[in-house]
């Protein structure tokens, strides 16, 4: 007896030993992670402060203020302005929203709930692949076969484009690549609503529909929610499909979706592998601007989605 | 293995037709319905001209707008006509304006032949490399070199420097310079580097420790590169180091203020001419061209209305003053 209980106090204290050193060996890895972020932002901030430093630059550092309000990106020698580029990112990025949220919903409810397990089966593993296409490659279909299309529709409108490179086209490139982030987190959350919940639902009387989009979605708006914040930070990160087909405009804000755009990311792009010295720092200070512009976007996000998450 | 390549074919059919249903949700917002089945046989001359350009980082850029006379538009954006698009290399420029019947956009001559695009003629002239290297062809610049005058100090390096110089005019040299955009002619009488190795005795020691500086035009970059990282193999592993600042600096830095100070470089490259009777008089033989560099001005493949383009008209497209297709023609 009194050995036993002697031998479960042993387990146990060797046991409490393992966890420690499963603890620790976890910390390792957390505090690699976390310090990349801080090293990424640092590095991009020590490069991207520089164009406003009189120490640095001399007579040819920027002008804050220019920059933050300018309606152009360049006018030679050092005069960049990146106010309307914020502005149509965001534009582009909200346009590409509305597309997808309803599209991915609707995937979402039907790979759900309207299926057989076979079939629903087959459609996540298809909307899972589309989520793992590299960006370049929705970048050669947006100018291959999306531009295309675009172009015809302006034509309907009696509108000429540039053989299609336009808002439109940025904004469906980057619909159709967050389409399945919101859609795989959508099915998820659908998925996670209580059977009991639908039942008694159907049980009062509703009809199938009324019970999904009345309850199944309700409950699991907090879910699709995550999703839709997920999408967007995707879609004001994405940089090389969108400046394949945006046309990167000099001058703007443009709100006509025919006309060509130009987004915080193709900014610093284009032609950063050929550029030194000043013009090269200066896409590093757009890079704090969109750090901020998506930090920015996720906190406002996440305070909407605890507005709407208090209502199911 | 099969059943991923199932998926994934099944997966191509179902993205294209997921695209289609997309563009249909678009189309609902236009009055008609109907699919737009416009083909255009005629080409319509009172659309807009649609101006491309490359980023101002790009020696394509640079060697086109100098080549126009449009020298402001090089590295500044507003004196171009409003609503241009920019690309960002010169296979985005020829996809671009592939799709574009209304475009016109400029690539280096090298590009022209597998693009699909119509190269029109500069000032009558064809763009064909024969016309580049017989000096008829208008829109080109030279690549030229232009080495040290003072040596002292450095008796290696400017053997190393010399035999690089006798690489550069060798079959092996020539064909890098080619594979890397450069226009020059191959002649059959060239030597190869084999057989004039013996010349340069330098080669077959070890400079492992030496450093040859590489400067100038960053036009010339890429096939100064190519150039050193070839031939460093070749003559005893030296270092090339090489850091590109303009065509300005490439005088400067050999034979001019900088020559003697921190920055010195051993070799230099200019993608124009020097300025022999000016700013820069280098020392008889210790500059020459490699090769040239050539940009076309090109337009869709549809385009049938266009043949031949003056500077003059150019210019006036990317300033702005022509708009549409029938002000270049009227």
């Amino acid at each position: 007896m009194a050995l036993s209980l002697k031998n479960s106090i042993n387990i146990k204290k060797k046991n409490r030993i393992i966890d420690k050193i499963t603890r620790g060996g976890l910390l390792i890895p957390t505090i690699l992670s976390a310090s990349f972020v801080i090293l990424i932002v640092f590095f991009v901030s020590m490069r991207g402060v520089s164009p406003f430093l009189n120490s640095q630059y001399g007579e040819l550092s920027v002008d804050f203020i220019r920059f933050i309000s300018g309606t152009t990106w360049y006018i030679s020698p050092n005069i960049y302005g990146i106010f309307y580029i914020i502005i149509n990112t965001l534009y582009v990025v909200i346009l590409a929203a509305l597309l997808a949220v309803p599209v991915s919903i609707f995937t979402a409810l039907f790979i759900a709930k309207m299926t057989p397990r076979l079939i629903s089966g087959f459609f996540k593993t298809v909307v899972e692949l589309l989520a793992a296409v590299p960006s370049i490659v929705f970048g050669v279909f947006g100018l291959g076969v999306i531009t295309g299309i675009v172009k015809n529709i302006a034509e309907l409108f009696g509108t000429q484009t540039a053989g299609g490179i336009s808002t439109l086209s940025t904004v469906i490139v980057l619909a159709i690549m967050i389409i399945p982030t919101i859609t795989l987190l959508a099915v998820t959350a659908i998925n996670a609503v209580e059977k009991d919940l639908e039942e008694n639902s159907l049980a009062l009387g509703a009809t199938k529909m009324q019970t999904l989009f009345k309850v199944t979605l309700v409950k699991s708006k907090s879910g699709i929610f995550a999703g839709i914040i997920l999408g967007i930070g995707r879609a004001l990160g994405e940089a090389t499909a969108v400046s394949m087909v945006a046309g990167n405009s000099g001058t703007g804000p443009n709100f006509n979706i025919f006309n060509t755009t130009r987004t915080l990311t193709s900014t610093m792009l284009l032609g950063l592998k050929e550029t030194t010295g000043l013009d090269y720092d200066i896409r590093f200070s757009v890079g704090i601007v969109l750090i901020v512009l998506i930090i920015l976007t996720n906190l406002i996000l996440n305070f909407a989605k605890k507005k709407i998450g208090r209502f199911s | 293995m099969k059943k991923f390549i199932i998926i994934l074919s099944l997966f191509m059919v179902l993205g294209l037709t997921a695209c289609g249903e997309t563009t249909t949700e678009a189309t609902t917002a236009a009055p008609t319905t109907e699919a737009p089945t416009t083909t255009v046989e005629e080409f319509n001359t009172n659309a807009s001209i649609q101006i491309y350009t490359r980023d101002t980082t790009s020696g394509t850029r640079e060697a086109f707008f100098k080549g126009i006379d449009f020298s402001d538009a090089v590295d500044d954006n507003q004196f171009l006509a409003t609503g241009y698009v920019e690309v960002d290399g010169n296979g985005s420029m020829i996809s671009s304006v592939n799709g574009d019947e209304f475009g016109i956009g400029y690539v280096s001559l090298s590009s022209l032949e597998e693009s699909g695009l119509i190269g029109l003629n500069f000032e009558g002239v064809e763009p064909t490399e024969a016309n580049v290297l017989n000096d008829t062809y208008g829109l080109k610049r030279p690549f030229n070199y232009i080495v040290r005058d003072d040596w002292t100090g450095m008796e290696t390096e400017e053997q190393i420097v010399k035999a690089f110089l006798a690489y550069m005019g060798t079959i092996d040299g020539k064909a890098t310079i080619q594979a890397n955009s450069g226009i020059l002619s191959i002649e059959t009488t060239d030597q190869s580097w084999d057989d004039i190795k013996a010349n340069y005795p330098v080669c077959s020691a070890d400079n492992s420790a030496v450093t040859i500086n590489f400067g100038g035009s960053t036009s010339v970059e890429k096939i100064a590169r190519a150039l050193s990282e070839e031939f460093s193999g070749k003559c005893g592993n030296f270092i090339a180091d090489h850091n590109h600042t303009g065509s300005g600096d490439g005088y400067k830095r050999t034979q001019g203020e900088e020559a003697d100070g921190a920055n010195k470089i051993h070799i230099g490259f200019a993608s124009r001419g020097l300025k022999l009777d000016s700013s820069e008089p280098a020392v008889t033989g210790t500059y020459g061209q490699i090769c040239w560099d050539a940009v076309v001005i090109v337009v869709n493949g549809v385009n049938n209305v266009i043949a031949n383009i003056t500077t003059e008209d150019i210019k006036k497209i990317y300033d702005g003053t022509f708009t549409t297709w029938s002000d270049l023609l009227a």
